[in-house]
């Protein structure tokens, strides 16, 4: 089984830690810093050689031993509805995907063996595509640890799991070896690990064996399959346990109302022989504003990533999330200037549609 | 002299056509290949990654390489191979080949062709053997050792390069729902106790024979503690027809034990709704023939149906069977070294008499026909919008899931 309530402790009251310190200095330097040590730790596995691939495979191995009994499958006798879970702590508190238990009171939940007791569905937040659910018997169940999301890059090593096409006793549920992708937008991120109906709501390990996201939807290519980040779940913690429900399931990232924004307006002016997104205007007590950022302004690198357009400034703002902080270098008659810009949250700065 | 500039005419056409399905073949596989909202340093990214498994994994593929061939009839691919036995011996997937018209011919080396015959054909595991004529090629040896969950995997091109890899992603297991054994109860959804209540008893059933009644409530298989009807389907899942099981069962009178003979699971007609069916298909062709085989290892590799066939290794180059199917987006299937000998040991049927029963088919498949053509995004708004329709189908799909509910609603 999967004993690591140690670790699980442990790791639960360092983001308790990092959120007291983020609140108090409100200083993004600090989460900077504490992400960059993460980002450390999380080290991405190059494969130069056999060995290194024989070192994955080990670790891969291990996660699936390891992870596959907290992967659980919920059903739902109300909807009809048959989606995948994974348990998070000893009590059996499950993370999930909003869609799964969208409209459900209880939920039928299965482990890979058969054995079916009763959850009580949390809440949900339908932008993120994240959910709780809790097992109603108490007990000790068998969990896997919530890890960071934030840190991965593409390129990193990631296992899936769920209950593909819904629970079949015959099986358990299948492993899925792949690596991310592409990292948002938001919350989001995209791995080629394949997914299919009944994965929803499954987990997305990473090599240590920790939940870094939540199957949500797929596209049509085999690389397109896109899984909530578990920082998402982190940051609406206390308000999923509560058992609140808010926000829209919106596969359109651009309406999404967690959308990053800037607060510019602009696209209609793309002048021949300028590189970069020319400003059209900049929306009052936006970031912009805050940040001095004016009409006719011409922001040519986003993080020092060069860009040629505006909808290229927007796809990179768009991967980032509400309350990162982002550095733009812009031309402007007096010459060159970098000016960093806390992003904001679309629905924060344009109310509800 | 009409007729001539007719043909000319008609040759032309075909050139012409032949060339624009071509090019909306080739827009078209760009456009599965998308990932919305990848950066540039995200695609090179992954893009170096993917070459760097394959130069690590090339190496070990030189032996195996050898045994594996590629079926052709005519001009057409239609399959892999892989040699075995004495060398003059080639397995592959019968559905992949029984409808060729013409002479099959391999390819051994990525060079020279063969001409070979279909000798045997084994179409419950949908599997043919073909008969080398000439010099014997290379066979594989095979390993018997029992892979583990995320145990890596690969298939090799015959040129020795990697047609797909991937990892176990379930334990071998007989996907053949008759082959199962079969209580015969099913149980009431409403019952929120613990163990079954039997809703149905089955006719003819082991467990009617044993005098189980509707409305008994089993609680425990061999002692094994039983919470539902799932934990119930999945306590006899390891269990053979025939076999005897221990059931605890509660009656209004009190508990007692029965014994009771698993029965053959009957054949139930295989509808999985047509969205997951949608769901299956989105990543490309799958094989006509793909999920009847009574031993096959789970795996997340993803060959073309016409690379099916040819032998799969671990990282130590054991080679552990062979591919037999691309089932869906999610799924292959690993024929395992133990069944192929098994079968092998057995006579194939011959391959008219197989040709008279067409193979299991689930339904007629277009993995054949032409690809679905999306008319080409021109600009990152179309294809972004275009994605995120699927995405929204997707999303409905996902949500209204799933079927295995059928078993449920069945229970009721």
């Amino acid at each position: 089984m999967f004993h690591l309530d140690y670790w699980q402790t442990r790791t639960r009251c360092d983001f308790a830690l990092i959120f007291e310190i983020m609140k108090d200095f409100t200083l993004g330097i600090t989460g900077i810093l504490i992400i960059l040590a993460l980002a450390t730790l999380q080290a991405r596995e190059p494969v130069r050689d056999v060995k290194d691939l024989l070192n994955l495979e080990s670790q891969v191995k291990e996660v699936s031993r390891k992870a596959m009994p907290a992967t659980v499958a919920l059903l739902a006798d109300e909807t009809g509805s048959s989606g995948s879970g994974v348990i998070t702590t000893a009590d059996g508190l499950i993370l999930t995907a909003a869609h799964v238990v969208q409209g459900v009171e209880e939920v039928l939940v299965v482990f890979p063996d058969g054995e079916e007791v009763r959850g009580k569905v949390l809440g949900a937040n339908f932008s993120k595509d994240i959910a709780m659910v809790q097992i109603s018997k108490k007990g000790v169940y068998p969990f896997a640890a919530m890890g960071a999301s934030k840190v991965l890059a593409a390129g990193d090593w990631v296992v899936a799991m769920g209950h593909s096409a819904g629970f079949d006793a015959a099986r358990t549920p299948p492993v899925r070896f792949g690596r991310v992708v592409s990292k948002g937008p938001g919350n989001f991120l995209t791995t080629d690990c394949t997914l299919i109906g009944g994965d929803s709501g499954g987990p997305l390990f990473d090599l240590d064996g920790k939940i870094v996201g939540i199957n949500s939807s797929i596209g049509f290519s085999l690389k397109n399959n896109n899984h909530a980040g578990v920082d998402g779940i982190r940051q609406d913690w206390d308000r999923l346990k509560a058992g609140e429900a808010w926000g829209e399931l919106q596969m359109n990232p651009f309406a999404n109302p967690d959308l990053p924004v800037l607060g510019l307006v602009g696209g209609t002016m793309q002048f021949r022989g300028i590189r970069g997104a020319v400003v059209g205007g900049v929306s009052p007590r936006s970031p912009a504003a805050a940040a001095g950022i004016r009409a006719g302004d011409v922001i040519v690198a986003v993080d020092s990533e060069r860009i040629q357009t505006f909808k290229e400034l927007t796809v990179l703002i768009a991967k980032r999330e509400a309350g990162d902080r982002v550095k733009l270098d812009v031309q402007r008659e007096s010459g060159e200037a970098q000016i960093m810009v806390t992003l904001a949250r679309m629905d924060d700065l344009y109310g509800s549609r | 002299m009409g007729a001539a500039k007719l043909n000319n005419f008609s040759q032309k056409m075909k050139t012409i056509l032949c060339f624009c399905g071509l090019l909306l073949t080739s827009l078209w596989l760009r456009a599965e290949e998308d990932i919305p909202l990848i950066r540039p340093d995200e695609r090179r990214a992954i893009d170096q990654q993917s070459d760097e498994m394959k130069e690590v994994i090339e190496p070990l593929l030189k032996d195996v390489a050898k045994s594996a061939v590629r079926v052709w009839v005519g001009n057409r691919r239609l399959a892999y191979g892989t040699v075995v036995g004495d060398g003059r011996k080639i397995v592959t997937k019968w559905s992949e080949i029984s409808r060729a018209k013409g002479a099959l011919r391999v390819e051994a080396g990525g060079a020279e062709l063969r001409a070979v015959t279909v000798s045997g054909v084994y179409e419950n595991e949908d599997l043919a053997v073909l008969k080398v004529e000439g010099e014997p090629l290379p066979p594989v040896k095979w390993s018997y050792e029992k892979p583990e969950l995320g145990t890596f995997l690969v298939a090799p091109q015959p040129d020795g390069r990697p047609a797909a890899y991937g990892v176990v992603s379930v334990l071998e297991r007989n996907l053949r729902d008759t082959d199962k054994a079969f209580l015969g109860v099913s149980g009431d959804s409403d019952y929120r106790g613990n163990g079954v209540k039997l809703w149905q008893v089955s006719a003819g059933s082991g467990a009617e024979e044993a005098g189980l009644k509707v409305g008994d409530v089993i609680i425990k298989v061999n002692d094994r503690a039983i919470s539902g009807m799932l934990e119930l389907k999945n306590s006899v899942i390891g269990a053979k027809p025939g076999e005897q099981v221990k059931l605890r069962i509660l009656k209004a009178d009190g508990e007692l034990d029965v014994n009771v003979v698993l029965g053959n699971r009957p054949a139930t007609p295989q509808f999985s709704g047509q969205r997951l069916e949608q769901m299956e298909r989105m990543g490309g062709a799958i094989s006509r023939v793909r999920d009847s085989f009574s031993a096959a290892i789970q795996t997340d590799m993803r060959m073309q149906p016409n690379q099916v066939g040819g032998p799969v290794v671990d990282l130590k180059g054991g080679v552990l069977g062979i591919t037999i199917a691309r089932a869906d987006r999610t799924r292959s299937f690993v024929m395992p070294a133990s069944k192929l000998e098994e079968l092998l040991k057995s006579e194939g049927k011959s391959p008219a008499l197989a040709q008279l029963e067409k193979p299991a088919e689930r339904e007629p498949v277009r993995s054949n026909s032409r690809p679905r053509i999306v008319p080409a995004p021109s600009t990152n708004e179309e294809q972004m919008s275009r994605h995120l329709d699927d995405m929204q189908r997707l999303m409905d799909h996902m949500r209204t899931e799933m079927e295995g509910l059928e078993e449920r609603e069945k229970n009721r």
